[in-house]
């Protein structure tokens, strides 16, 4: 009511005696009312069509319009139809009174004009114009500030959600805001998210995989997730399934409120990855170059011998001695493509049972870094059994504790533990994100230096092949890409913590196994047999050679050029064969695809893989981790077939 | 061809046999036919795709000793179109031509009773020697056959 209450009302009397407006007029005006005069209908229009009155005082009997037909033009106009209107009638006019106030009038005095009844009237109206006045007037303001503020709020919301950056917001774990590039981001739904739901349980893998996400992305939203929710601000870059780079920023919570800031960087890792490729491709050059070389030294050796061989056929000391030089040359060339093989993180190794606590002690008397100030501990509990090829395990241990003391040049103590790790709930590494250790038991060694530590930008670069800091010709870069890589392939992980000024511990935690310990082999262990062997292989020349040397070994060889016809081969005669051998990638079947279905239907025999590599480590088959004593990796030589032969063989008789 | 071919009875004779083939391209079911009546089969019969097999297979129950079908057909495939003529020919042998297997279809042919499969390319040798084992399963299912006269 604010801007009207100051403001006197204004009246107007409408009547065509002059002396009856008068005073009424006059005492009215002594109210504090504005009073204006109209002496006729015609004259009461024209003023009201005019100004703006507050309340009509009408007499209802005038000779040229009458209050009636006023009345009726007031409510007929749209500017004035609410104006209050009190008409004034003689005495006894009942039937003209009940038609004026059907006709709208909003009150009645009648003549002779009681004041005060007439002024009582008069207030009520007019205040109560005055009230609904500076309600429409409020009503009119508050729509306005509505209105902007909605034009506002649209206008935000639409920034928001034009961002380039996934943003989050919650309050404790309930979720108050995601806009939908951070759910485009994530590849999730509205309906995935819903706005006030607990955050925990959205992201959940279990929820996640029930509403059709991924279990690889299912594991990395959470992830993200439970990264998010932890408090103190915080930066890190991530890797998605898809391959896109995500820098996540965190905000310390204020107000309890949780803020989170995705931004899809991946353009800008493209650009350094390359860079960094072509740094690669360099050393790869290189290191092509080298390994071409003595593989044309291998091939001359081979070749050239061959062709003496061929020459002097008739004279077999001469034909045995050329052919001696070519096996050598050929078993040199193996090792090689091995140490490549592995250098690719392509080489499965042999998924041989080793005890750590009894490698460790080996190792201990590898690394003797005195001469540098360093002393070595090294711990172990007992019974510490991984499966993991020997060369392998040896080979990333000795990695590591080369980075302890590279990282340690005023000397100190590197430590290696290891101990046995119970593991209730699924173990995630800051490194591989994707890598996620279901719950279970592992061997965890950690080797802790007292170096310098990692710088924070350089850490998230370390496991990359060919990142060195190192300078040149004092690292290759491999160190630690083939330490992430070997563990992995046997089912581990590594993670790193680092505290400059510190030092760093690098942990690798491998499944924990409950076998003995694989026998240690001699080269004169090998042995043949007599049973018949199955020989499952698309490639005619592999297949001719493995069962030529198998037949050597004493074995009787049937063969197959792929997995349907093994399996016919097996339908044929059920108990035949006392071991399969078969080739992993088969056009027709894989071999992996072959075991299952002979399992499924009955089959007794063991089977053992034979495989050229491992197709791609970060897309890797679960089943090669799944029969890794059971594969052998070409090109295999006489006496790694014998043993392998030998060792499935026994394994399925035990 | 690998599978032990000495094992194999030279001079088996096929001429008995009455044989489906079913396949949506039409050379390789004319190339089939040629093979088998090179082989002395004359009863051969031939369908373009599942449907028109199951038919043939509803309305002449029996009459058919091997059904050599394509594993991939447009409308209706080779293990479906076995799931549909099990029932009516329980004894019927199968040899399912196919490019490439995975674990859980080989486990479902063979839970349809198929135990011969043809790859493509194949040779009349490998065809014939796939035809002779079938017989001899059959041998051992419904005893002896009589020779054709």
């Amino acid at each position: 009511m604010a801007p009207f209450s100051n403001r006197p009302s204004r009246l107007l009397i409408v009547d065509d005696l002059a002396d009856n407006r008068a005073v009424l007029g006059r005492r009215l005006q002594r109210r504090g009312f504005e009073v204006v005069e109209a002496e006729g209908g015609r004259e009461a229009l024209a003023l009201i069509a005019a100004q703006p009155f507050d309340l009509i005082l009408l007499d209802l009997m005038m000779p040229d319009l009458n209050g009636f037909e006023v009345l009726r033009a007031i409510r007929a106009t749209r500017s004035v139809r609410e104006l209050p209107v009190i008409m004034v009638t003689g005495k006894a006019q009942d039937e003209d009174i009940v038609e004026a106030l059907a006709m709208g009038a909003n009150d009645y005095v009648t003549k002779p004009v009681a004041f005060e009844v007439a002024l009582a009237r008069i207030e009520a109206l007019t205040a109560r114009k005055h009230a609904d006045e500076a309600h429409q007037h409020a009503a009119e303001e508050l729509q306005a500030v509505t209105l902007q503020l909605r034009d506002e709020r649209d206008f935000l919301q639409n920034v928001f959600e034009q961002l380039d950056k996934g943003i989050v917001i919650s309050e404790g774990s309930r979720l108050l805001v995601a806009n939908d590039r951070l759910l485009n981001l994530f590849g999730l739904s509205v309906a995935q998210c819903p706005l006030g739901g607990d955050l925990a349980a959205i992201a959940s893998t279990t929820a996640l995989e029930e509403s059709g996400v991924t279990p690889v992305r299912a594991r990395f939203i959470a992830e993200v997730t439970a990264w998010f929710l932890q408090s103190g601000a915080d930066y890190r870059e991530m890797r998605c399934p898809d391959g896109r780079v995500l820098e996540l920023r965190r905000q310390a919570p204020a107000n309890g409120k949780h803020i989170g800031i995705l931004a899809d960087i991946s353009a800008k890792a493209t650009a350094s990855d390359r860079l960094h490729q072509s740094q690669k491709m360099e050393a790869l050059g290189e290191l092509a170059g080298g390994v071409a070389h003595e593989f044309n030294n291998l091939l001359q050796v081979i070749g050239g011998f061959s062709r003496a061989a061929f020459a002097r056929a008739e004279d077999p000391q001469a034909v045995r001695a050329a052919l001696e030089e070519v096996m050598m040359a050929s078993g040199r060339a193996a090792d090689l493509s091995r140490e490549m093989l592995t250098f690719s993180r392509n080489w499965v190794g042999s998924g041989k049972v080793i005890a750590v606590n009894e490698e460790l002690p080996q190792l201990e008397r590898l690394i003797s870094f005195e001469s540098r100030g360093i002393r070595v501990e090294v711990s172990a509990e007992p019974d510490l059994r991984v499966i993991m090829d020997k060369t392998n395990f040896t080979q990333a241990l000795l990695n590591l504790a080369i980075n302890g003391r590279d990282a340690m040049s005023k000397g100190g103590v590197l430590t290696i533990a290891a101990r046995h790790r119970h593991a209730e709930a699924p173990i995630l590494s800051s490194v591989d994100v994707a890598n996620v250790l279901p719950p279970g038991d592992y061997v965890e060694i950690a080797v802790t230096d007292q170096g310098g530590g990692i710088p924070k930008d350089v850490l998230p670069r370390i496991f990359e092949p060919f990142f060195t800091t190192k300078t040149t010709g004092k690292g290759t870069g491999l160190g630690l890409s083939f330490v992430f890589g070997v563990v992995k392939q046997a089912g581990g992980a590594i993670d790193v913590v680092s505290v400059p000024g510190r030092g760093s511990t690098f942990t690798i935690l491998l499944p924990r196994s409950g076998k003995p310990v694989s026998p240690e082999l001699r080269d004169a262990d090998y042995q043949g047999g007599h049973e018949t062997i199955l020989v499952v292989d698309d490639e005619p020349q592999v297949r001719a050679v493995t069962s030529t040397l198998l037949e050597e070994l004493g074995y009787t060889v049937v063969q197959a050029n792929g997995g349907l016809q093994a399996l016919e081969l097996f339908d044929d005669d059920r108990d035949r064969f006392d071991l399969i051998l078969t080739d992993v990638a088969m056009p027709d079947m894989d071999g992996f695809d072959l075991a299952a279905v002979l399992d499924e239907i009955g089959c007794q025999a063991p089977v053992g893989f034979m495989t050229g590599c491992v197709p791609d480590l970060e897309h890797q088959d679960d089943r090669f981790t799944a029969a890794r004593t059971n594969i052998i990796q070409k090109p295999f030589n006489l006496r790694s077939l014998a043993v392998f032969t030998r060792d499935v063989l026994q394994e399925n008789a035990a | 061809m690998i599978i032990s071919a000495e094992r194999l009875p030279p001079q088996t004779d096929l001429s008995w046999l009455r044989v489906l083939v079913v396949d949506d391209e039409a050379q390789v079911v004319q190339t089939l036919r040629g093979m088998l009546r090179d082989m002395g089969v004359t009863q051969s019969h031939s369908a373009r795709d599942g449907f028109e097999a199951a038919d043939f297979l509803r309305n002449d129950e029996g009459v058919i000793d091997v059904l050599i079908t394509d594993w991939n057909m447009p409308r209706m495939d080779g293990l479906e179109l076995l799931r549909d003529a099990r029932s009516g020919n329980p004894d019927l042998a199968v040899l399912l031509v196919t490019g490439r297997a995975d674990r859980d279809s080989v486990l479902e042919a063979r839970e349809l009773g198929v135990r011969g499969y043809l790859r493509k390319p194949f040779s009349a040798q490998e065809l014939r020697a796939k035809l002779i084992i079938l017989t001899k399963q059959f041998e051992i299912a419904r005893g002896p056959r009589p020779k054709a006269a």
